[in-house]
This record gives structure tokens, sequence and C-alpha cells, in this order.
């Protein structure tokens, strides 16, 4: 059952479309990312980078805007920095555990703010 | 578009021989062409791709939709055994050519008989310094500083081959015999060859150590995404298409550049502070590039990039934007009339000996735009680089030398201008090069700190990780296998 994951949803709403894909991306690379050991819910710029099609200016104002909005919390400095869900973000984690479950792309969820799929 | 065939365009077909999603299989004759081409490409790929790799396991991502989001899988893939394909961002039936001449027009689905030429060209010279670079960079797998960065050199490697594809399916597909006979040029000119060059001289370099190949993505593969940028804008729908998906492969390629320098940076400003040195001597005592050495290749592979963008003012680039056919960076977010028929653009030139702005005709000053547009976001970069030593207290900071520096082509050339950008005398010139430009020595400095690092987790002495482990514990993921 998905407890967290209505407020989750109701937070990107009002985050612009470019971040919440970045969002997406971040929570797939916390939870699944190829660099270990890393610490618990951790993802990398390095990490983020090659899954994504994005410039690294991009990326940063990127990053600002899910900071602002408190999705995310930056950890350590440029060129190392750590990127953490917050509290509200990690609820992505059980949003990606049933997509995993139930074969739906996070991108629909996350991305795309698309909940049928949820019921 | 229905959703249905907008699904069907974003899918890559890896059921055929050469995957694509531009229903290769409807045209037989263009898919026999292209069949007969691949195995000579995968000759080239043996002969001049990275030297003693073919059989190794490298954890590679491949596309497999040219959607942004979730373009890519990862695995690990034997090179000569990776997917090469031909892959365009869907076609939106409405676009438009968005400038010149054509403005308002929907955009072309077939090369205009009045454009052939400088279309071709344009592709040819753009496909060309695709296989250039990995030609450059082939023996590079064998001074690595760690495996993650031999996998990214791989990444980066086999995506080049993948635009090398990319361009010769325009080629074949809409030049024709014309278009056949360039597919097969490009696989016959070298980097370097004294017979057959490649098309632009700053690829017939050698790529000699992993510091100028770190500057070559960071600085000159970004005048390659600000021409692909360009060329995204074209009437051309096809080349547009193309060139859009290859921008999403580049923009990895372009933080395997940013990230490289960064963590250099990282390491050597972390040993000064640490052991209170400051002494460029010193500094390579410890088997460290040094600050200043650093500073001389950034001023160098800074300036040649540069000189790629042609000379600021350009009856060609004036052309190509009238014509529809190349336009401006973000062209269609400038809010002006994109005919640019009465506009000016404000560029620097010398006069009487002396360094000058001038205002001139914005449609002959194309080149020099993009230049800028090139410096603006290697600016913003180079001050992401100075957070660097500016955490660890130290007072250096990497600066971009003038553009008027070391330049050969355009408004500066034939002048000797300093890093600050004074004027003065060869002579005056010639005693202080070394100060700005790698000498000699310093090439024979960095090329000897080049040694072999494949031991999962273990980073060359002269760079960082790209991240921290838990406890400061090694980054063991195996990305490349030699078994």
């Amino acid at each position: 059952m998905l407890t967290r994951a209505p407020l989750l949803l109701n937070r990107l709403g009002s985050v612009p479309a470019p971040a919440r894909k970045l969002f997406c991306v971040i929570v797939r690379e916390v939870f699944h990312g190829p660099l270990h050991p890393k610490a618990p819910g951790v993802a990398t710029p390095a990490e983020i980078l090659e899954a994504c099609g994005l410039d690294v200016g991009e990326f940063y104002s990127l990053l600002e805007i899910l900071r602002n909005e408190h999705l995310i919390e930056i950890g350590g400095e440029y060129p190392l920095e750590e990127i953490r869900l917050t509290s509200e973000g990690s609820a992505a984690e059980e949003i990606d555990e049933y997509c995993r479950k139930k074969d739906v792309p996070l991108e629909n969820v996350l991305a795309g703010l698309d909940t049928s799929s949820l019921q | 578009m229905s959703e249905a065939t907008e699904l069907k365009q974003h899918a890559i077909d890896y059921s055929q021989q050469i995957p694509n999603n531009v229903n290769l299989s409807n045209d037989r004759m263009l898919q026999r062409a292209l069949e007969q081409w691949q195995p000579r490409f995968l000759n080239w790929w043996h002969d001049t791709g990275p030297v003693g790799t073919s059989t190794l396991q490298v954890y590679l991502r491949t596309a497999v939709s040219v959607d942004r989001d979730g373009w890519a899988n990862f695995g690990y893939v034997r090179m000569p055994e990776y997917r090469w394909g031909i892959f365009l961002v869907p076609q939106d039936e409405n676009r438009k050519v968005n400038f010149g001449d054509h403005k308002g027009e929907t955009a072309w689905q077939e090369v205009p008989g009045e454009y052939r030429s400088i279309l071709r060209r344009i592709i040819v010279t753009q496909g060309d310094t695709e296989p250039a670079s990995v030609e450059q960079q082939k023996l590079l797998g064998k001074s690595c500083p760690s495996l993650y960065d031999l996998r990214n050199l791989f990444q980066v490697n086999v995506e080049e081959g993948r635009h090398l594809w990319a361009m010769v399916y325009l080629l074949h597909r809409y030049f024709g015999r014309d278009g056949r006979e360039e597919g097969e040029a490009l696989l016959q000119r070298r980097s370097g060859d004294a017979n057959n060059p490649r098309i632009l001289t700053t690829f017939n370099e050698k790529t000699a150590n992993w510091l100028a190949y770190f500057m070559f993505t960071f600085f000159t593969d970004r005048d390659g995404k600000f021409q692909l940028a360009a060329l995204a804008e074209s009437g051309f729908d096809p080349l547009s298409r193309t060139c859009r998906f290859m921008l999403t492969e580049e923009a990895h390629h372009m933080f395997v550049g940013e990230s490289g320098i960064a963590r250099i940076l990282q390491r050597t400003c972390e040993v000064m502070r640490d052991r209170d040195i400051s002494d460029p001597a010193q500094v390579r005592a410890q088997g460290l590039i040094d600050l200043d050495t650093l500073q001389r290749y950034v001023n160098f592979h800074y300036s040649v990039t540069l000189d790629l963008f042609g000379a600021e003012i350009s009856s060609n680039a004036a052309t190509f934007f009238t014509s529809g056919v190349k336009g401006r960076y973000k062209e269609t977010g400038l809010t002006d009339d994109h005919l640019l028929a009465s506009d000016q653009y404000v560029l620097q030139d010398v006069e009487n000996g002396r360094m000058v702005d001038k205002s001139v005709p914005a449609l002959t000053a194309l080149n020099a735009r993009l230049r800028d547009d090139y410096t603006r976001e290697i600016q913003a970069a180079v001050d992401r680089w100075n957070r660097i030593p500016e955490k660890f207290e130290l007072a250096f900071r990497i600066k971009l030398p003038h553009l008027a520096f070391h330049r050969k082509i355009g408004n500066f050339a034939g002048h000797h201008v300093s890093h600050e950008g004074d004027l003065m005398s060869k002579e005056a010139w010639d005693v202080r090069a070394a100060e700005w430009l790698p000498s000699n020595s310093d090439h024979e400095f960095v090329d000897s700190l080049m040694g072999r690092v494949v031991e999962p987790g273990k980073f060359a002495n002269w760079i960082a990780a790209p991240a921290r482990g838990i406890n400061n514990l090694p980054l063991e993921f195996e990305y490349v296998r030699f078994d």
C-alpha cells in the first residue's frame, strides 16, 4: 500500500517538468546506481549524469530547483557532491518498489504524474 | 501524431542488423547499402579503435529509446559487438524552418537542390570529427588512471562511433552516390596521416595523455556540441532530428571532461593544503599535476578550440543562416526576428595596433556569436572549477586566456597577444610563450605520471575518485572486465 506517495506526488505537481524528470533519475540512482560502496540513500553526479541527457550546467540548475522544493539535500562540495532524498523525497522509494513490482515505468509516475497505474 | 506512432518513433528496433528507429527495413536499397558499409565500419574500428580492447567486457550504456528521460540500458558488452545504430528524435509534422529566408515554411524532409552542396559539406565536416577523436585517443587505454575512467573513455569512443553512423546515414539516405562515396571517404581518412588527414587541423593532433584527453572532451568536444546545437535548428529536418539525439549523448562527454579536470584539481589542491606546499616543483615532486601546468593546458586547449569556430566574419556562415541550414545556438528561444537583416553584433578586432570593439552586421558575425555562446558556457564551468581551490583556501584560480591569445584563424591571426590581451611583438611573445603554453618539458612531465591503474577501486595518485565511498573505502565497481 502506498501511504506516502500521494503527498510526494502532490509536491511534485508544483515542480517544473524538467526538474521532475531529473528527480526520477536521482531516485533511480539513489536506489540502483552502479557506484559501490556508497552510503544508503545517496546518488552522485557521476551516476546521475551518465543516466540522463542533461548538460552539466542544466543539471545544476535543476538540482537547485529540487533542493529549494525540499525534495533533495546536497552534501559535500563540487565535484564530490552527494545527493540525498529528504524525508519528503524518500517517499519515492515506495513508488519505485511499486513500479518495479507492477512493471510500470517510474517516469510515468514521478515525471508524468500519471497516478492511474497506482490505483 | 498518434500516440502509437509517437511510441514507435521513440523505440529503437534492435532486431535488425542495424538498430534503428527510421524504418530502415522499408527501404531495401538503403538498408543494403548501409549493411555493406557496416563491415567496413567494423574494420575501421578494429584498425583504429581503442588498442588491445576487442576482448574486454565494458559496462556500457546503449540507447534503447530516443526519449531523453529513459533512453539507455546498461550492461557488459565487448566493444566490437556494440550495437551501433541510427537514432533520430521523432518527427514533428508541424515543425517549421525557424530562421532565414525560408522562415515559416514547413521544415524540409528532403534536401533542397540549391542547398545540396553546402549541406553535404556540413555533414561531412561534422562526421569527420567523430572517427577522428577515436583515432586520436586509441592508445589512452594503456595509461588509464582507473577502471572508472577507462570505461568512460570507451563510452565516449563508442558513442563517437555512433555519431559517425548518424552522419553516414544522412549521406546515404539523402545524397545518393555522392553520399555513399563520402561515407567511404570518412572511413579512409586518418587522424595525423600526412597523405589522407582528417579535415580539421585540431583533429590531426595526438591526444598524448589523460590531461590532454580531459581537456579535449571539455573544450574541443564542446565546440562539437555547439555546432550540433546550431545544426539542430536546421530547416533540413532529418539533420535537425539527428543532431538533437546526438546532443543527448554528447552531454555526458562534456561531464567526462569537466569532472576529469575537477578531479585533478581536487587531488592537487588537497595535497597542497595537507602538506602546506605551493611551489610547482614541490607539487610535482608529489607526483601531482601542478596548477600552473594545468593553467597552461587550459590556455592551449581553449585557444586552439576557438579557432574551430572559424573566422569571426564569414559569408559562409551568413549563407548557412539565410538559407535555413544552420541556425544560432538556441535559435527558437531568441527574441529577435530570426532574419538579422539589419541587426548588428559587437566583436573585437585589432586596428592600428590596438584592440577595438567593432559593430558589424550580425549576419556576417554568426561564427563569432556561436563562439561567444561557447565561451559563456565554458566560463560557467571554470567558475565551478574555481570552487575547488577556494574551498582549500588557495589563492590560485583558473582563468581563461583572452580570446585573441594564440589564434591562427580570424581577426587575431598573425597578431601576438598575451594571455591577458596585450598586443606585443613576436619577439616579446616568443620570450614569454613558455609561461602561457605547455612546453615540451610540461608534456614530458605529465606523460611521466601516466601509468595504467586497473585494479578495481583504485585511482592514480594524480586524480581523485569521482565520489567518496563509505568511510572513504575505495569504490569497487568493476567497470571493465579483462576475462
